[in-house]
C-alpha cells in the first residue's frame, strides 16, 4: 500500500466519565489507516471499542486524545460550516435502518435528503435521482414510493446503502451493516457493497465480530480488545498467519462448517473485563493461556513482525 | 420422547405459516431446526411449548409427548408440562428475567411453583443449579440484578432455571445468538455438558448452522413454512440435496472461504 492514506487515525483515545468520576477508556490509543479502493476490517466482541472507533471516524464522537487526519487535514476540530462541509466525503452505514431512517419519510426522500441539504440537486430532480441510486443497489424503481417499514431488511440495507453512498463520499463506514440479515442476503449486501467500492474507488471502514466474514472482504484487519488493536494483519492471513492469543482464540470459537465435528471445541474460559477496571498491563492477560510475569507489568506495544502484520504480545520479543 | 405428525399452523384464517412439520425427538438427541427468518422456525417451537400468540393455532396434526396429545391439555395440564417436563431457554434470558427483582428471588419462586419445597430449600436448590452452569460465586449472582450480569453470565442463569427441574425436553430458541463467539462456544459446551448429564432431549433452533451442525444428531431446514430438508447432521452439512441448503450452505462465511476482494 504506498499510496497516501484518505483517512488517519493517529493515536486515538476515547474516554467517558461516570456518573461516580470513575474513567472508562472505550479506545486506547488506536491508529489506523483507510487507503483508496481498500477495505480496513475491524473485528473484536461486544465491549472493546470497535463502534466507538468508528463514531469518532465519522465525528459523532470527539476523541479524547490524538488525531483524525482527513487528506492530511486535522478535522477533529472542524466546527460549524467546515464540519458540515466535511461531512460529505465520510459517511456511515449502521446496523439496524429501520432505526436511522425517518419512517415517515418514503425511501425517495430518504436518498435525496443528504443531496437536498448540500443543495446538489433542485427538488424537481428527486424522482430522476431516487431512481437513478436505486438502480446502483439493484431495487426497483418504484420502491422510491415506499416507506422503510414496507421493505425487508435485505432492501432496507440497500436504501441505507444507497443514502450513505448518494453525496459521493470518498470513505465509507460500515458498522455492523449485516449482521442482522440473514446468510444469503449478507451475501447479496457485501457483494454489492465490493462492487461499489471497485467502481468508486471507495476506502471502506468494515467493522463486524464475525471474524470470518471480515477476513473474506478486507484488504486489512485490525483485532481489537478491550480497547486496543491487539493484532493487524492482511485479511486473508487470518486463516494460517495469526500470532495473538487472543486472535487465535476468536478462531477457534469459530464453528466451521469444514470443521472436524468430532473434534472438542476450544473456548477460553472467562469474559472481557469492563473497561472500567482495565487490567494494568497487557489487557488480554486475565485470559491469555501464555501469560508471562511481565503481561502483568508492562502493556505490550505493537509492533511489526512481517510485512503489513503487526501484534502486541510479548511473546513476539523473544 | 416428543413427536410431531403433519403439524399446519395458521394465524387467524390467513395462509399457514408451518405446514407438513414432522419431528421426533428421544432422550439425549438434540434436534435442530435451521433456516432463515420467516421461515416458521420458532413458529415451532412456541406451538411445542403451548405458547403460540392468541390468534395462532395448530388447524391440523398433532404434537404428542410421551406418546400423549399436548393440544388438549388443561391449564393444569399445562402447568405441570412446562417447566417440569419441558423448559424452554430463549435467546435472551436477560428479556425473561424481571429487571427489578433479583435473581435469587425469581429463581425461587420458580422453582416453588413447581415443587414442594421450603423458601431456604428452593434458595439452595437455585444456588446449587447455577454453580451447575458454572457461575462463579452463585451466592453473590443469587443477590445480583440481572443488569449486574454480562450476557453471558444471564444466558447462563436462563439455562440454570431451565435444566434445575430435570426437564426431559429442553427447547431452545436460538440460545447462542446474543452471544459473543467465545461466550458462544463457552455456552454451547456447557448445553452439551448438562444433557449428558440429564439425559434430556433438545429441541434446538438456529440460523446458525456451524453451530447447529456441531451440536445436533439432526437437522431440519425449513424455508417457508415446509422442511425442504431432514436428516442427520453431518448428512446435512457435507452432502446437501436440496438447493436451498446448499445455498444455505455455501453463504455462510467461512475463515479461508471464499473471498469477495
Amino acid at each position: 500500500m504506498s499510496n497516501e492514506p484518505v483517512l488517519q487515525a493517529k493515536n486515538l483515545s476515547k474516554r467517558f466519565e461516570m456518573e461516580d468520576k470513575r474513567i472508562l477508556t472505550a479506545v486506547d490509543d488506536v491508529s489506523l489507516n483507510l487507503y483508496k479502493g481498500k477495505t480496513l476490517g475491524i473485528v473484536g466482541e461486544s465491549g472493546c471499542g470497535k463502534s466507538t472507533f468508528a463514531r469518532m471516524l465519522v465525528q459523532l464522537d470527539q476523541p479524547s486524545d490524538g488525531e483524525i487526519l482527513y487528506r492530511g487535514k486535522n478535522i477533529q476540530n472542524l466546527k460549524g460550516k467546515d464540519l458540515w462541509e466535511n461531512r460529505r466525503h465520510i459517511q456511515m452505514v449502521f446496523q439496524d435502518p429501520l432505526a436511522s431512517f425517518n419512517p415517515r419519510m418514503k425511501v425517495r426522500e430518504i436518498i435525496c435528503e443528504p443531496l437536498l441539504n448540500y443543495k446538489l440537486i433542485k427538488k424537481s430532480e428527486k424522482n430522476a435521482v431516487a431512481a437513478r441510486y436505486l438502480k446502483m443497489v439493484e431495487l426497483p424503481e418504484d420502491f422510491m414510493e415506499r416507506y422503510p417499514h414496507a421493505l425487508s431488511g435485505g432492501q432496507r440495507q440497500r436504501v441505507n446503502i444507497a443514502r450513505a453512498l448518494a453525496l459521493e463520499p470518498e470513505i465509507i463506514i460500515c458498522d455492523e451493516a449485516t449482521c442482522a440479515l440473514d446468510v444469503s442476503c449478507q451475501d447479496t449486501i457485501v457483494q454489492l457493497l465490493v462492487r461499489l467500492q471497485e467502481q468508486k474507488n471507495l476506502a471502506m471502514g468494515f467493522i463486524c465480530h464475525d471474524v470470518a466474514l471480515v477476513s473474506s472482504l478486507a484488504h486489512d484487519v485490525a483485532v481489537m480488545y478491550l480497547g486496543n488493536v491487539v493484532e493487524k494483519l492482511p485479511g486473508e492471513d487470518l486463516v494460517n498467519k495469526v500470532r495473538h492469543p487472543y486472535t487465535k482464540a476468536l478462531i477457534d470459537a469459530i464453528f466451521d462448517l469444514k470443521m472436524d465435528f468430532s473434534k472438542k471445541i476450544e473456548a477460553i474460559e472467562g469474559e472481557t473485563p469492563s473497561p472500567l477496571n482495565a487490567p494494568q498491563g497487557c489487557p488480554f492477560q486475565d485470559r491469555c493461556p501464555e501469560c508471562m510475569a511481565i503481561c502483568k507489568e508492562q502493556k505490550p506495544l505493537l509492533q511489526t513482525i512481517d510485512e503489513g502484520h503487526l501484534v502486541a504480545c510479548h511473546l513476539e520479543v523473544n | 420422547m416428543i413427536e410431531v405428525s403433519n403439524l399446519k399452523i395458521q394465524y387467524a384464517n390467513r395462509r399457514p405459516v408451518v405446514e407438513d412439520f414432522n419431528l421426533s425427538v428421544k432422550a439425549g438427541q438434540i434436534v435442530s431446526i435451521v433456516g432463515e427468518s420467516g421461515s416458521g422456525k420458532s413458529t415451532v417451537l412456541r406451538a411445542l411449548l403451548g405458547a403460540l400468540p392468541e390468534n395462532g393455532k395448530v388447524t391440523a396434526g398433532d404434537i404428542r409427548f410421551e406418546g400423549e396429545s399436548i393440544l388438549g391439555y388443561s391449564k393444569k395440564e399445562w402447568q405441570q408440562y412446562r417447566g417440569k417436563k419441558t423448559a424452554m431457554i430463549f435467546q435472551d434470558s436477560g428479556a425473561m428475567l424481571n429487571p427489578i427483582r433479583k435473581i435469587g428471588s425469581q429463581i425461587v419462586e420458580y422453582l416453588r411453583l413447581h415443587e414442594k419445597l421450603s423458601k431456604d430449600e428452593a434458595w439452595e436448590k437455585g444456588k446449587e443449579a447455577l454453580s451447575m452452569v458454572r457461575l462463579p460465586d452463585s451466592d453473590n449472582t443469587m443477590k445480583a440484578y440481572p443488569f449486574e450480569l454480562s450476557g453471558g453470565m444471564r444466558q447462563r442463569v436462563g439455562i440454570a432455571m431451565a435444566m434445575a427441574l430435570n426437564p426431559g425436553l429442553l427447547l431452545a430458541d436460538e440460545p447462542t445468538a446474543a452471544l459473543d463467539v467465545t461466550t458462544q462456544a463457552q455456552i454451547v459446551r456447557l448445553m452439551l455438558e448438562l444433557m449428558e448429564k440429564q439425559d434430556a432431549g433438545i429441541v434446538m433452533v438456529t440460523h446458525n448452522l456451524g453451530v447447529a451442525a456441531y451440536m445436533s444428531d439432526y437437522i431440519l431446514v425449513m424455508q417457508n413454512g415446509k422442511i425442504v430438508e431432514s436428516g442427520k447432521a453431518m448428512e446435512i452439512v457435507q452432502n446437501p440435496q436440496s438447493d436451498y441448503t446448499r445455498t444455505l450452505i455455501e453463504t455462510v462465511p467461512r475463515l479461508g472461504g471464499k473471498r469477495y476482494v
